[in-house]
């Protein structure tokens, strides 16, 4: 390269240029480090946690798949006491019902159980636990009764989703 | 711009030691740390295609050293002082002078500088020049000839024990030259026709006016090693009153041209080049004119190339950002059910919103699916039974499990608690009252899950 003043100017200045926009770049991205590690490390918690969250989720639809292929209707706990202990003396206190997920329907209904043994409420109980589709058993309340090993009274709330 | 002294670009450099007889050229390569030597004849600089480093000295006697002192005790105020000094002890004008400063050191009280100075009257530089000249060679290097043989000794021929003086003597048919120190430090350089005893006997009386107990002596150069076979190696006169061991250094007719090689290609302690100034060699001054244009293009490239790497990390940090935004954004939708309904940025918080609105929803699905009640009921009935309880009510639902009962005895009560706690429930047991005459006892037990079935 000939030794050219006025090139060796331009050099002069373009690398004094290039060093203080690299120190500047340098300088802006040491002090957004910080800044940077914490965003990152708050997505990996938030990945986390939308993993999780998707796990869910899908648990979910599992779950829904399964409830569309039981019968659109559940079966009655009348019925259901017929099926699993003929002859239980069953009063139905009170039905209801209330919308659940979009195209579902939750029922609620309130039983009494009178003069029941405990081999019975378990037959009864696991009847309407492994219906289709199930029952959940929200409260469960029984007097015991003055005959041995008989039950004076069950108290039973029961729910369950029917498709509209 | 300071003249460079030494060539670290070159591989290899040829040391000229210029006797009376035929120039001693010595050729050092150097591998990785160590150099090779081998000699060559001076026809082989001729044919070298690449212009060679060359290395020669200005012998002592056209040159000089000297150890300067100003009170001064900031070095670099010093050595501003220093040309001033030198002037007044030079039988010659400074100006008239290519000089080089070597060292410095402060003084032992600490309120001066000491420096070390080497030069050359231009006349004799331009001399030794032609001297060259005429062999057809043009040194890059002009060394100073007491330093080269002082370093080399350093280098080739350390001492076990720490004398006080160390003398080399350098002898050819031409000249006699010692340089002498202490220690490792360099205290000067002298010359003469001869080898004469008395006269270097009231040289070094000059420096020790009380002979050290021990001196060492190395006898190098040419004519070293004819001497060593025809007798002793110094003068009986001279060795008596400086005794110390004497020996002849290694390849001693080639001691001077390696040792100018040798400083040539190494850094370290000592070394000048006099061909500066307008003697500059043309080689040697292209290189220099051409360090700022290379300092210039280092330094852009250095700017460009923190500008990338900053533009490579903010390149880096946005696209994975930019990835996990639609990492997000994808895991939002399949939590939703839905694209639509999620701002950019909070798809985290919709989607923890939406699948909240979901579980409440669920409810009576997820009712379903937990631990069925009726093994659960049949458990504590039949443990009931088996400890003797009489059970009056027990109720089961999410909020609440309590049973309320009776037992003959308080130790039933509590044998069906630990019963209960090792199946998996957390029992609490409290006492009820009843009314008086009741020869059983009235119990509470509320029923809590030790852990998640």
């Amino acid at each position: 390269m000939k030794n050219n003043p006025l090139s060796l100017r331009t050099l002069w200045t373009l690398a004094g240029l290039a060093l203080l926009l690299g120190l500047l770049l340098s300088l802006r991205t040491v002090g957004q480090l910080r800044r940077t590690t914490e965003i990152w490390e708050k997505k990996a918690h938030d990945l986390q946690e939308m993993m999780a969250l998707r796990a869910i989720a899908t648990k979910h639809r599992g779950i829904l798949k399964q409830y569309t292929q039981y019968p659109a209707t559940p079966v009655a706990p009348g019925e259901l006491a017929r099926r699993t202990v003929p002859g239980l003396n069953l009063i139905t206190r009170s039905t209801e019902t209330h919308p659940s997920l979009p195209g579902w329907t939750a029922r609620k209904a309130t039983i009494g159980l009178i003069d029941i043994t405990g081999e019975e409420l378990g037959r009864f109980l696991e009847g309407v636990t492994t219906a289709t589709p199930p029952w959940a058993i929200l409260d469960c309340t029984l007097s015991a009764s003055q005959a041995p090993g008989r039950l004076a009274k069950v108290e039973l709330v029961l729910e369950t989703v029917e498709r509209n | 711009m300071k003249t460079p002294a030494t060539a670290p670009w070159a591989r290899t450099a040829f040391g000229i030691d210029l006797t009376d007889l035929s120039p001693i050229i010595i050729k050092a390569t150097r591998t990785g740390r160590t150099l090779s030597f081998e000699p060559v004849a001076l026809s082989t600089l001729a044919t070298l295609p690449a212009t060679p480093v060359v290395a020669g000295s200005l012998l002592q006697k056209e040159s000089f050293t000297r150890w300067l002192t100003a009170p001064i005790a900031s070095a670099k105020k010093a050595e501003k002082v220093f040309p001033s000094l030198l002037d007044v002890q030079l039988p010659f004008s400074v100006e008239d002078c290519e000089t080089a400063l070597l060292h410095t050191v402060p003084t032992p009280d600490r309120t001066g500088t000491r420096g070390l100075v080497t030069g050359a009257r231009t006349v004799d530089i331009e001399k030794r020049l032609a001297a060259f000249s005429s062999l057809g060679v043009s040194p890059a290097l002009l060394d100073q000839e007491g330093l080269a043989l002082w370093s080399q000794m350093l280098d080739e021929s350390p001492f076990a024990a720490t004398p006080a003086l160390r003398i080399i003597i350098y002898l050819s048919t031409d000249r006699v030259t010692l340089a002498l120190g202490q220690n490792d430090e360099f205290l000067g350089a002298h010359t003469m026709r001869l080898l004469d005893a008395d006269q270097i006997h009231r040289l070094l009386k000059s420096y020790f006016p009380t002979p050290p107990p021990l001196t060492q002596w190395l006898i190098t150069g040419p004519h070293a090693p004819s001497l060593s076979e025809s007798g002793p190696l110094l003068p009986e006169s001279l060795h008596t009153r400086w005794p110390g061991p004497a020996k002849l250094t290694r390849d001693p007719a080639t001691f001077f041209a390696r040792a100018l090689a040798t400083r040539a290609l190494t850094a370290g302690a000592l070394r000048c080049n006099l061909r500066t100034g307008r003697f500059l060699h043309p080689a040697l001054a292209q290189r220099q004119a051409k360090r700022p244009t290379q300092w210039a293009v280092t330094c852009l490239l250095a700017g460009l190339v923190l500008c990338a790497i900053n533009l490579a990390w903010l390149i880096f940090v946005t696209q994975q950002t930019a990835g996990l935004q639609t990492i997000f954004r994808s895991l939002a939708i399949e939590v939703t059910g839905s694209p639509l309904g999620i701002p950019a940025g909070q798809e985290v918080l919709t989607a923890r919103r939406a699948l909240e609105a979901q579980t409440r929803a669920m409810e009576p699905f997820l009712a379903a699916m937990e631990a069925p009640i009726a093994p659960a009921l049949k458990n504590l009935l039949v443990v009931a039974q088996e400890e003797g309880l009489s059970v009056e009510t027990l109720s089961l639902s999410r909020k609440n499990r309590v049973l309320h009962g009776t037992a003959p005895k308080w130790a039933q009560a509590e044998a069906t608690c630990r019963r209960l706690n090792t199946q998996g429930w957390a029992a609490t047991l409290e006492r009820k009252d009843l009314p008086p005459g009741e020869d059983r006892v009235a119990f509470v037990i509320g029923l809590g899950r030790s852990h998640e079935k």
